[in-house]
């Protein structure tokens, strides 16, 4: 479903992801590990178009996708959560997931200023189906709250709504778990296979080895930019090089 | 959207509240409209709270500020009144035609600024506001300079001739309810959520399939329509422009308004424009105080109330409703 | 005539220079634009007058005070103002606005105190011209350039050679460490903006006897000296210079050859090219966010 090829970017003289080729298949749950400044989050800024690769291709259903505008990749398919949280947060959580309806929907200017048939009856459909999905995420009796009064991990649940809104078919989560307690991180689990049931691939950015081991297909370890190794959660847990790269201390479950 | 979770109660108790405040504002106006000078202050808060909400769409809904926008207005009223003058074009169809020429810088200014932020899109438009000023002050041929354009003619719709202040009055207060009904809307549609959501963050805008510059740049044009119908508005009503109403400072009379008023408010530039257009006409005998008003105004608006007149309206809403025992989250 | 239109040209960009320094002294200091820059030269300008003309005070006297009162002026804006707006949590663009009203609180409180005819300065030399390459040029332009050079070197000097200007750099480059080692952070920012408005109203004093001293003199000196910095490169100093010398040229040279009436149309229309096409300005200045 998404490939890349011997993506490589350079900032000045360092080199955040070096020649790294990937192959996430269609339906997986794909996990993305390594240290601190590995290039994750990076890889994801590639796919998601904020940035361009200094050389590489990166396909999406057979697509050349490298260099497409953020919101032309999102009208593709691909959704994204971000690490430093990126809410509305003046809006309200209903109106969040809204937004996220945005590449699904069509009302222009003249629909909306002269409330067309189609304007209100697109507006209920998009109001109907953000409902679901914070049923779905259990947002939804924190569905009138503004955004920045959420919790932590509301807000975390909040951003994958949000995602899901596009109908994506391809999920890229940035540390979902990260500052979430041990029972919303079940919860998460949960989430993400149920969301993966449902047809949506999900490529997840972790540092938590419980929730990334627990429900990762496959792994993939990126140190220093580099591919280090890829495989079953077990196979990559017993890597010798993977062992070393997080010096032997917290790859354990 | 927060209405829906208003009880029933509630939204009866505020619609009672709404023919109220309606009932009292067109008591006050009709009384104005009694005499001619009253009733042109009543044009002014039409005129302005049409240019002001176009301001609010740019700058309180989308975050794009400008410090410009007597630029636009200035266009609108000189596009009219030339159009009506030179070519003898019916004052409908002028007043049409000078919005879309708004528009149209609208767009042209809207491409380079829709790349910049903060200090360089701030200076961007003053740019933008002088350059419109200084046009307008040396090109004599086409504008007169500084002496102005006099004698620009009256509106004359379906064989009505507008000629008193009162006339004028009906039809603007109709475009400008029409103006803020049509914001209301835009702004609860999925046009309005992609401005905002690019206000709020344009980086999960673009991340959810919003595309950024599109939307800025719509913003920009929207905007620069309804300044300049108002322009046009302005230019008729009076029958007189000189470069000296279109400078730096009406830019920041427009700003005071909306702030004063309050941003992203439903009402906030129809507040704010009304108030300070009566203060202004009281304050008339001391016009050299005037700017230093305007001023005052700004650092109020900015020391103590953020949220403008509007935001200290729904602070008072919700503090009551919580004496009441009911739960309304105050704007943020 | 070229000549004399060269150093008319220096003598304006001068002051655009100097003026258009404290703006990039300002944003250094404290990522911020004040925008009442050319109200400040103003305000100094009619202080200048007030010493110099009416209470009889020897002209470099009435430089002196003017300098003092204007940079507790900009410390005050800073220190009681700006900060407090910070502290609310305000946006940048507030603050932008806060320094435009604090810009017409300025003209008008000067219109208010002085009236809003034109003053003249009454002449500082005896002398009425002096020759420079066979051309006759009145020496107080002479004095606006030379007094803007020596800003320009003594600011220079000031930042690079004294202690306290060296931890005013520092704290602009990275104010968290500055503050541990134990530079105070908002002394620094408060004499930044001190000392842009000081030169502001230095460079108004001078510039007072060329010009006459007016209400809204600073307006149109303020924003060229703005358009200046922004195409050296915002907040790069030696970029001001340049930029505001490249404004003196440009409006000098149309208005000679060209058409003196769009003079500012066409300044106004290439620092919008410029921001288009150089956003960083010539000195390819990062700008922060």
């Amino acid at each position: 479903m998404l490939k890349l090829e011997d993506v490589t970017i350079k900032f000045g003289g360092l080199t955040a992801v070096n020649n790294v080729s990937l192959e996430i298949p269609e339906g997986s749950i794909f996990g993305l590990i390594g240290p601190n400044g590995a290039g994750k989050t990076t890889l994801f800024n590639l796919i998601s178009g904020v940035y361009k690769p200094t050389s590489g291709k990166i396909y999406f259903q057979e697509k050349e996708i490298e260099g497409t505008t953020p919101y032309k990749v999102n009208e593709l398919g691909i959704a994204r959560t971000y690490q430093n949280i990126n809410l509305f947060k003046k809006m309200t959580t209903l109106e969040n997931v809204m937004v996220g309806c945005h590449t699904k929907s069509k009302a222009g200017i003249f629909d909306a200023v002269f409330k067309t048939k189609k304007q209100k009856s697109e507006e209920k459909a998009i109001i109907e189906k953000s409902m679901n999905i914070l049923e779905f995420m259990g947002l939804k009796d924190k569905a009138y709250y503004k955004a920045s009064n959420l919790s932590y991990g509301e807000q975390r649940r909040l951003e994958i709504s949000r995602a899901m809104a596009s109908e994506p078919k391809l999920i890229l989560l940035d540390e979902p778990a990260a500052g979430m307690n041990a029972n919303e991180k079940l919860e998460l689990n949960d989430t993400i296979q149920k969301m993966n049931k449902l047809g949506i691939t999900v490529l997840l950015v972790e540092h938590d080895m419980k929730v990334v081991m627990n429900i990762c297909d496959t792994v993939c370890v990126l140190n220093y930019g580099k591919r280090l190794c890829v495989g079953e959660p077990d196979y990559v847990q017993n890597n010798e090089e993977v062992i070393e790269a997080y010096l032997g201390g917290d790859i354990d479950v | 959207m927060e209405q829906n979770k208003k009880s029933a109660g509630q939204i009866i108790n505020e619609k009672k509240f709404l023919i109220l405040e309606i009932i009292i504002v067109a008591l006050i106006t009709a009384y104005m409209l009694r005499g001619t000078y009253p009733s042109l202050i009543l044009c002014f808060i039409c005129i302005n709270t049409i240019a002001v909400t176009g301001l609010d769409i740019l700058f309180g809904y989308t975050g794009q500020v400008s410090f410009g926008h007597a630029g636009f207005y200035a266009i609108g009223a000189y596009t009219s009144s030339i159009l009506s003058i030179k070519l003898g074009i019916p004052v409908v169809i002028s007043m049409i035609i000078a919005a879309l020429v708004s528009m149209f810088f609208g767009f042209v200014i809207a491409i380079p600024a829709s790349k910049l932020v903060k200090h360089f899109l701030s200076l961007l438009t003053i740019a933008f506001g002088n350059m419109v000023y200084i046009f307008l002050s040396v090109t004599k041929d086409l504008t007169n300079g500084f002496s102005g354009i006099l004698n620009i003619p009256n509106l004359n719709l379906f064989g009505f001739r507008f000629k008193s202040n009162q006339s004028y009055f009906f039809l603007f207060a109709a475009v400008a309810i029409l103006v803020l009904i049509g914001k209301k809307r835009l702004i609860h549609s999925r046009f309005g959520r992609a401005l905002i959501a690019v206000r709020e963050n344009p980086h999960a805008a673009a991340g959810m399939g919003i595309n950024v510059k599109y939307y800025k740049v719509m913003a920009f044009a929207l905007s620069a329509l309804l300044t300049g119908l108002a322009g046009a508005f302005y230019a008729h009503l009076i029958g007189f422009i000189s470069p000296d109403g279109f400078n730096n400072n009406q830019s920041n009379v427009f700003m005071t308004m909306l702030l004063f008023g309050g941003i992203a408010s439903s009402f906030g530039p129809l507040i704010g424009s009304t108030i300070l257009t009566i203060v202004t006409e009281v304050m008339q005998g001391f016009v050299r105080y005037q700017m230093l008003l305007y001023a005052i105004f700004i650092l109020l608006v900015l020391f103590c109330m953020p949220n403008g007149v509007s935001g200290v309206i729904a602070n008072i809403k919700s503090r009551i409703a919580k004496r009441k025992g009911k739960k309304v989250e105050p704007r943020a | 005539m070229v000549i004399r239109l060269i150093i008319g040209a220096l003598m304006i960009g001068s002051v655009y220079g100097v003026v258009g320094i404290g703006y990039g002294l300002i944003y250094k200091a404290s990522g911020l634009m004040s925008l009442a820059q050319g109200d400040m030269l103003m305000f100094g300008a009619f202080l200048g007058i007030t010493f110099y003309k009416y209470l009889q005070l020897p002209f470099i006297i009435a430089l002196l005070l003017t300098m003092i009162i204007m940079f507790m002026l900009g410390m005050f804006i800073e220190r009681v103002m700006v900060t407090k707006l910070i502290e609310k949590g305000a946006q940048t663009v507030y603050i932008i606005l806060c320094t435009i009203s604090i810009s017409m609180i300025l003209q008008n409180s000067s219109m208010l105190t002085w009236g809003s005819n034109v003053l003249q300065f009454p002449a500082i030399f005896n002398s009425a011209s002096v020759k420079i390459f066979g051309v006759s040029v009145a020496p107080e332009n002479l004095l606006v350039l030379g007094v803007g050079i020596i800003i320009m070197v003594a600011l220079q000097l000031f930042l690079t050679k004294t202690k306290f200007g060296i931890s005013m750099r520092a704290a602009a480059q990275d104010e968290v460490a500055a503050s541990a080692l134990g530079i105070n952070v908002p002394l620094t920012k408060g004499t930044a903006w001190g000392i842009a408005s000081m030169l502001a109203g230095a460079i108004g004093v001078v510039v007072g006897p060329v010009f006459g001293v007016y209400m809204s003199m600073g307006a149109m000196i303020g924003q060229k000296a703005f358009a200046g910095a922004v195409v050296g490169g915002y907040g790069n100093m030696f970029g001001a210079i340049i930029g505001g010398v490249f404004f003196g040229f440009l409006e000098t040279f149309v208005s000679a050859y060209l058409t003196s009436n769009y003079k500012d149309f066409i300044t106004f229309g290439i620092l919008i090219i410029v921001m288009i096409l150089m956003p960083k300005g010539i000195f390819n200045e990062e700008v922060m966010e």
